[in-house]
C-alpha cells in the first residue's frame, strides 16, 4: 500500500517537475542518486545484521530481552538513540525490525526521536556551529522531549 | 569507481563471507539469514528510492533564499510556522542543517525559530512520515507527529529563555 502510494507520488512529482523545469528536476534526481548511494552501505549492513540476529538468536529470547525489562529497554533504546545520529531512511527500517523483535512502540517512539534530534557523537559539529552552551541546552531539551513523547505514547497507544 | 559504490560492494562482500563461513557448520541458519536479509532489503527498496526522489524534489523547488528571510525577532507566529515549513522542506540529517542554521542566525533569526528549524529538519518531513507509517503503522506516525510538533515549538521558546543570545561563531569556521 504505502510503497505504491510513494511510487505514484514520486513518479507524478518527477513528471510534473520535468514539465516545468528540466534543470531543477535533474538536480533533484542527482540528489536522490547521491543520497541513495550514500545510504546503501549502512542499509546493506543493517538488514544483514538484523537477518543474522534474527536467525541466530531464537525469537523468544529477543522478545524477552525487550519485554521483561520494560523500563530498562525503554531507557536503553532512548540512550542508544541519543548517542547516535542515523539518517531517517535508515532509522525507520531499524525501528521496524526492532519492533518485529519485540521492542515496544513507546520505546521506539523515543528511540526515533533521540536518534534524529540528539546526537552525542555528532555534537562536535553542532558545537562548532552554535557553541557549547547552545548545543548542550538544545540536546538536553530534545532528550526530555523524546522521553516525554515515549511516555505519552505508552498512555495513548 | 564511486567511493560510495565501492564501500557498498565491500559491505556486500563481507556479508557474503560471513554467510559462507556460517554455512559450513550451520547451513540452515545461513540460508535463513540470507532470506531475512533479502526480505529486509526488498522492504527498503520498495520505499527508500521514492522517498529520496520526493526529498530531492522538495530541495530543488524550495529556494534557499526564501529559507533565509522571515525568521527575525519580530516574526512572531508567522516566523514559527515558517521555521517549521523550512525544516520539513529540506533534505538530509540534522548535521546538514547546521551550516544553514548559522547563516540564518547571522541574518538575524531569533533563537526560538532557529531551534524550531533544526528540530523540524531532524524529525518532521512529509515523505518520511509516509515511511514511518509503512514501517511502524499510521497511528504511530500520526501520534508521534502530533506530539513532536508542539514539543519542538516548546523547545524553541524554552531555549530562547535559557539562552537568548548564543555565542557568535564566525561562519568561516563552519563552512570548511
Amino acid at each position: 500500500m504505502f510503497p505504491i502510494v510513494l511510487l505514484i507520488a514520486a513518479v507524478g512529482g518527477v513528471s510534473l517537475s520535468g514539465l516545468k523545469d528540466r534543470t531543477r528536476t535533474r538536480a533533484a534526481m542527482r540528489y536522490a542518486v547521491r543520497a541513495g548511494l550514500g545510504l546503501l552501505p549502512s542499509l546493506l549492513a543493517l538488514t544483514a545484521g538484523v537477518g543474522l540476529t534474527m536467525s541466530l538468536v531464537p525469537g523468544s529470547t529477543l522478545a524477552r530481552l525487550f519485554q521483561a525489562h520494560g523500563a530498562v529497554g525503554f531507557f536503553l533504546l532512548a540512550g542508544l538513540g541519543a548517542l547516535l545520529t542515523i539518517p531517517a531512511p535508515v532509522a525507520y527500517p531499524l525501528a521496524g525490525s526492532l519492533h518485529q523483535m519485540g521492542a515496544s512502540l513507546p520505546a521506539l517512539a523515543s528511540f526515533i526521536t533521540t536518534l534524529t534530534m540528539v546526537g552525542i557523537l555528532t555534537s562536535p559539529l553542532e558545537v562548532k556551529a552554535f557553541g557549547r552552551r547552545f548545543t548542550f541546552i538544545r540536546q538536553f531539551l530534545s532528550l526530555i522531549l523524546a522521553l516525554l513523547i515515549g511516555a505519552l505514547m505508552g498512555v495513548l497507544l | 569507481m564511486n567511493p560510495k559504490l565501492r564501500s557498498s560492494l565491500q559491505v556486500f562482500a563481507v556479508i557474503l563471507l560471513i554467510h559462507t563461513v556460517l554455512w559450513f557448520p550451520f547451513p540452515d541458519v545461513a540460508v535463513q539469514s540470507l532470506r531475512q536479509w533479502a526480505a529486509g532489503m526488498w522492504d527498503i527498496l520498495a520505499i527508500v528510492p521514492s522517498v529520496l526522489v520526493l526529498i530531492g524534489l522538495f530541495d530543488a523547488w524550495v529556494p534557499k533564499a526564501i529559507v533565509e528571510r522571515g525568521l527575525g525577532p519580530e516574526s512572531g507566529l508567522r516566523g514559527v510556522l515558517f521555521a517549521l515549513l523550512l525544516g520539513t522542506g529540506a533534505a538530509g540529517p540534522i548535521y546538514a542543517a547546521f551550516p544553514i542554521g548559522v547563516s540564518l542566525r547571522e541574518k538575524g533569526a531569533r533563537t526560538a525559530n532557529l531551534v524550531i528549524f533544526l528540530g523540524a529538519w531532524a524529525t518532521i518531513k512529509i515523505p518520511m512520515l509516509m515511511m514511518e507509517s509503512a514501517f511502524l503503522g499510521t497511528r504511530f506516525a500520526m501520534l508521534r507527529l502530533a506530539m513532536t510538533l508542539p514539543g519542538i515549538v516548546g523547545c524553541g521558546f524554552a531555549m530562547e529563555l535559557l539562552e537568548p543570545k548564543p555565542a557568535a561563531v564566525p561562519s568561516s569556521l563552519v563552512r570548511d
